[in-house]
């Protein structure tokens, strides 16, 4: 296991760079995936995940 | 072994979105689905009052056809058949709601940057529940299948506002420790309900109101333990994830 306090300022800068990518990143997906799910509006995907969006309530109809 | 936060983040999302997207499925099949499926009985019995028929129909592909009927399992459009097909269809919707959530919840724990166990992940759902489903339906109440909403796009940009303004709101109240960003947090809280959720004119629906109001608490229930089990399992995956680096 590395220890935290013996990291560089250039490696630290990359890991807090990755973690903002990563929260970006895993966000934008999370949110694609709420959308699909509780907001698309084709009816084959409304009438797919009716009952979640009912169940969950996100907005429907 | 060394994970990269993203990893973490996506090996925790997608283990704790399975497992309570598929438990809150069986949850669901003995409390809020029996009663979506007796209120789509009255939704789609004729009615006789004017504006239910009118509102709910908008946007509907088959209003002509079928005034107060339900949209899905229809001939103009496709749904799945009632029973095992519209079941598996519905554990995938969560199962895929589950991981999205468990994304949002990852992204905003790996922000805050503290380690999260079972018991800190619990509250991290709580807080998911409150910012998701309390809070929003405190502005637009569960709706049972035959209830008459504002325009469903100004219902969905309503919800988003309040998404978005509870979820920085409850962050600043929990995590600064000054009291102008409390009440900064609090002010930001309380927007979207002085600006107002959208509701149609004339309230109604098809449904008796003892129904509804079953199905609202009924969902807010389920949507607690649904949030609480993504939160904790979320936890505990990268309790165990912390172990093995």
């Amino acid at each position: 296991m590395t220890n935290p306090n013996v990291t560089t300022t250039e490696t630290s800068t990359q890991v807090s760079t990755g973690k903002m990518t990563s929260v970006f990143v895993s966000a934008l997906l999370g949110f694609f995936m709420i959308y699909g799910v509780g907001f698309a509006q084709p009816d084959a995907l409304h009438n797919a995940a009716h009952d979640s969006r009912h169940s969950l309530v996100f907005p429907c109809h | 072994m060394n994970f990269s936060s993203l990893q973490r983040i996506l090996t925790t999302a997608i283990i704790s979105g399975v497992f309570a997207g598929i438990l809150i499925s069986l949850i669901q099949f003995v409390t809020t689905i029996p009663l979506i499926t007796e209120a789509e009985i009255y939704e789609s019995q004729p009615v006789a009052s004017a504006p239910a028929t009118d509102a709910h129909t908008e946007g509907h592909s088959h209003a002509a056809a079928a005034p107060a009927a339900h949209s899905h399992g229809d001939e103009d459009s496709w749904g799945p058949e009632d029973g095992l097909e519209r079941m598996t269809y519905t554990v995938i919707s969560n199962v895929i709601a589950g991981v999205g959530f468990a994304l949002l919840l990852g992204a905003a724990m790996t922000m805050r940057g503290r380690d999260v166990d079972v018991k800190s992940g619990a509250l991290w759902g709580v807080s998911g529940f409150l910012v998701f489903s309390l809070l929003p339906a405190a502005g637009l109440p569960p709706e049972v299948p035959g209830t008459v909403g504002a325009p469903v796009e100004l219902r969905q940009m309503w919800w988003f506002l309040t998404v978005a303004c509870s979820g920085v709101g409850l962050a600043m109240i929990v995590f600064k420790s000054s009291w102008i960003w409390r009440g900064a947090g609090v002010v930001l809280l309380l927007i979207p309900h002085v600006i107002g959720a959208p509701h149609p004119e004339v309230a109604s629906g098809t449904a008796p109101a003892s129904l509804a109001a079953q199905f609202a608490m009924m969902t807010m229930i389920t949507s607690a333990i649904f949030w609480v089990m993504i939160g904790s399992v979320s936890g505990f995956v990268l309790e165990k994830l912390r172990a093995l680096s």
